[in-house]
């Protein structure tokens, strides 16, 4: 995957960079928001990841500057602790998804390999499938080898989010804003127990578990090989 | 305070501008009146001198020059007499006393040289020929005209002169009562700037409206200022307080790791125990951030209508399973219909999901916690229930301040900034929080108004 990065700063951009490339991507880093600019409207890219705060052209304007030009490009903008303002601006500017930093790198991955696979918007899916689960968005029913799942509705929010990401690594935080819309991190571990009563339903009794945790970063959803 | 050069000042500059404005005018007035006296007076003295010389002319005209020789005689010798010289055609005198002008047409200025007491005389005469037999010269002395024009300037002069004197003082008093209050707020001012930030300026006495609004607008301004220095303080000194504990405890946990090999086993332990250590700190960080973020009040532009039963069934349907797990029970009670607020919702949803986890993390097991919400007039509250041990009155208060914990839950997880985030928040929707006991247990009301218009529309109904 080819990836801009565009971090002034270079302890911050360096260590991003290299872990991106060690797991096989692709990285331009622009240290500049004008070489960012000019990188991203030059250049094709599965991702860009754009720091808010940055010398003579800033995150936003960037954002905006691409996405009027008709970039597509799926942008993950990194933001300052406690700006929470950050977000709601970011998203308006026409930013796909947003960090805020500090962050664990495990999350940072997980957020850019979201949002490259991302279906494109025009692509309307009515049943979401992964290997012997399956679950119809219109009837809003859930069924495991044929065999009917009751859910609960934050259940199936869940579970349709885990499925449209499946064979991704989610993280804690993404299921907290795109599932319940928390965008602060609770105490405590809510997403945790509603987990696992999702896999009480989903994987028990079925031979193969689908949902998987993985440690330090979150959970997975997929089927068995 | 530097003392300003007086000249330097409003004040003066004020009192000037009056003095000189005034004195400008009345020297004006008298020059106007001056010319326009000397106009008339000098017409009347031409018509005087002229209606002599005429009627004196037709005598001549009618009787010859015998006669009006003994005439100009006679009236000479008149009292307030005017000035004659009549003259034969040889320019010898037939009567009268006035020198020869250097013209013999028309009016013509004569100088009469000083003799004996008489001082000199300046003189306005008028020529008329008598025939071909010589000339009549008639005058009148100009010195009364002068001494007219002497005093109106004289009296000017003086009115000037007044007006200097009482436009200085009326001045100086006008602009020491408007400077007075100036000077105090620039007194006051300088005191704040010297560091006594509690220092306000006094209303004005007296009816001077606008420096009493000026005075109350600047107070008002400086009490926004001070409870911002004042959270700026409280949110540094905090981090002081509260982080040095936890950065200390870091460093000296990577400064033994130094110490260990890096392949072991406790190497590894002690670098994630590093990395728990810094998301701790930098969680309490950005508490802090958020707290004064919430406290600036910019989210309020975002205000959109939330139904605070909405936000009770969130919180309580996300916690309920972690709380169950926990051997405790989280309940919605009565949620009233309607409990509509103008607000932000993740902001409104975080301060709950603060009270519910505050509720649910010092409430001994097993405990049950119930979120309702209620419409009481005005007002929308969320009431957050539990049946623990409480806290004790005096103490109701306090909790809502930063990093403040009980005793008693010094060893339970938390930074100390739930509570006051939430009550930040509350603060933000124009409502608060409350504290009660529960018999047994705690209950936390947020407490909403229900039509609110934030601040500034609060303002406008002073």
């Amino acid at each position: 995957m080819k990836i801009l990065l565009v971090e002034d700063d270079v302890d911050a951009a360096g260590f991003v960079r290299r872990g991106l490339m060690e797991v096989g991507h692709t990285v331009d880093h622009a240290a500049s928001g004008r070489d960012g600019l000019m990188l991203a409207a030059g250049e094709s890219y599965d991702v860009i990841i754009l720091d808010r705060m940055l010398p003579q052209l800033d995150g936003l304007a960037i954002t905006r500057t691409v996405r009027a030009s008709g970039v597509k490009t799926p942008i993950l903008l990194l933001t300052a602790l406690g700006g929470i303002d950050d977000r709601v601006e970011g998203l308006e500017a026409g930013g796909d998804d947003y960090l805020v930093k500090p962050f664990a790198f495990a999350e940072l991955l997980a957020r850019v390999h979201a949002l490259s696979r991302r279906p494109p918007p025009q692509d309307v899916q009515t049943v979401l499938r992964v290997g012997d689960l399956e679950m119809d968005l219109l009837s809003r029913t859930v069924t495991r080898a044929g065999r009917r799942l009751e859910l609960q509705p934050r259940e199936f929010r869940l579970l349709e989010y885990l499925m449209r990401n499946a064979g991704r690594v989610v993280t804690r935080t993404m299921l907290l804003e795109h599932v319940w819309e928390f965008h602060f991190d609770p105490k405590t571990n809510i997403v945790e127990t509603h987990v696992s009563r999702l896999r009480a339903k989903v994987d028990r009794g079925f031979g193969a578990d689908l949902i998987q945790t993985v440690r330090g970063s979150g959970y997975i959803l997929r089927a068995p090989a | 305070m530097p003392r300003l050069k007086a000249f330097q000042t409003t004040r003066f500059r004020l009192a000037a501008l009056y003095t000189l404005l005034f004195a400008g005018s009345v020297a004006v007035i008298g020059v106007v009146v001056f010319l326009s006296a000397h106009q008339v007076l000098e017409d009347q003295f031409r018509d005087r001198v002229r209606t002599e010389a005429q009627e004196l002319s037709a005598t001549y005209a009618r009787r010859g020059l015998g006669e009006i020789t003994q005439l100009v005689e006679i009236r000479s010798r008149g009292p307030a007499a005017l000035d004659y010289r009549l003259e034969n055609a040889k320019g010898e005198v037939l009567a009268g006393d006035l020198p020869r002008p250097d013209r013999l047409a028309g009016w013509s200025r004569i100088t009469e040289p000083a003799h004996e007491d008489d001082p000199a005389e300046s003189i306005l005469a008028l020529t008329l020929p008598l025939g071909s037999e010589g000339y009549l010269i008639v005058g009148d002395d100009l010195s009364r005209i002068e001494e007219a024009d002497e005093a109106i300037l004289r009296a000017f002069a003086g009115a000037v002169l007044v007006v200097f004197v009482l436009g200085a003082l009326g001045g100086w008093a006008l602009s020491r009562s408007f400077l007075k209050h100036v000077d105090t707020i620039t007194r006051t001012a300088e005191a704040i700037i010297d560091g006594d930030l509690s220092r306000r300026i006094p209303p004005g006495q007296g009816g001077d409206r606008d420096l009493h609004h000026l005075a109350t607008t600047l107070n008002r301004m400086l009490d926004r200022i001070q409870g911002l220095m004042a959270s700026l303080r409280q949110v540094s000194d905090d981090i002081a307080h509260d982080l040095r504990t936890p950065l200390t405890r870091l460093r000296q946990r990577l400064e033994a790791l130094l110490a260990e090999p890096q392949d072991g086993d406790s190497y590894h332990r002690g670098v994630a125990a590093a990395v728990a250590d810094a998301d701790a700190i930098l969680e309490t960080f950005s508490a802090l951030l958020r707290i004064a973020q919430v406290e600036a009040g910019s989210r309020r532009a975002g205000f959109r209508e939330v139904d605070l039963a909405d936000v009770a069934l969130t919180v309580v349907e996300a916690f309920a399973p972690s709380a169950e797990e926990g051997g405790r029970r989280l309940v919605s009670g009565a949620l009233a219909p309607g409990a509509v607020i103008s607000g932000d919702r993740e902001l409104l949803t975080q301060m709950l999901v603060n009270l519910v986890e505050n509720a649910l993390r010092h409430t001994p097991a097993p405990s049950a916690v119930e979120v309702s919400t209620a419409t009481i007039k005005d007002e929308r509250l969320i009431v957050v229930t539990d049946n623990g041990p409480g806290v004790p009155a005096d103490l109701r208060v306090r909790v809502l301040q930063r990093f403040v914990r009980l005793e008693t839950s010094r060893t339970t997880p938390g930074s100390g900034l739930g509570l006051s985030l939430a009550s930040a928040v509350a603060k933000l929707h124009g409502g608060r929080l409350e504290l009660d006991d529960a018999r047994p247990g705690l209950i936390v009301r947020a407490r909403f108004p229900a039509a609110w218009a934030g601040p500034s529309g609060a303002r406008s109904e002073r």
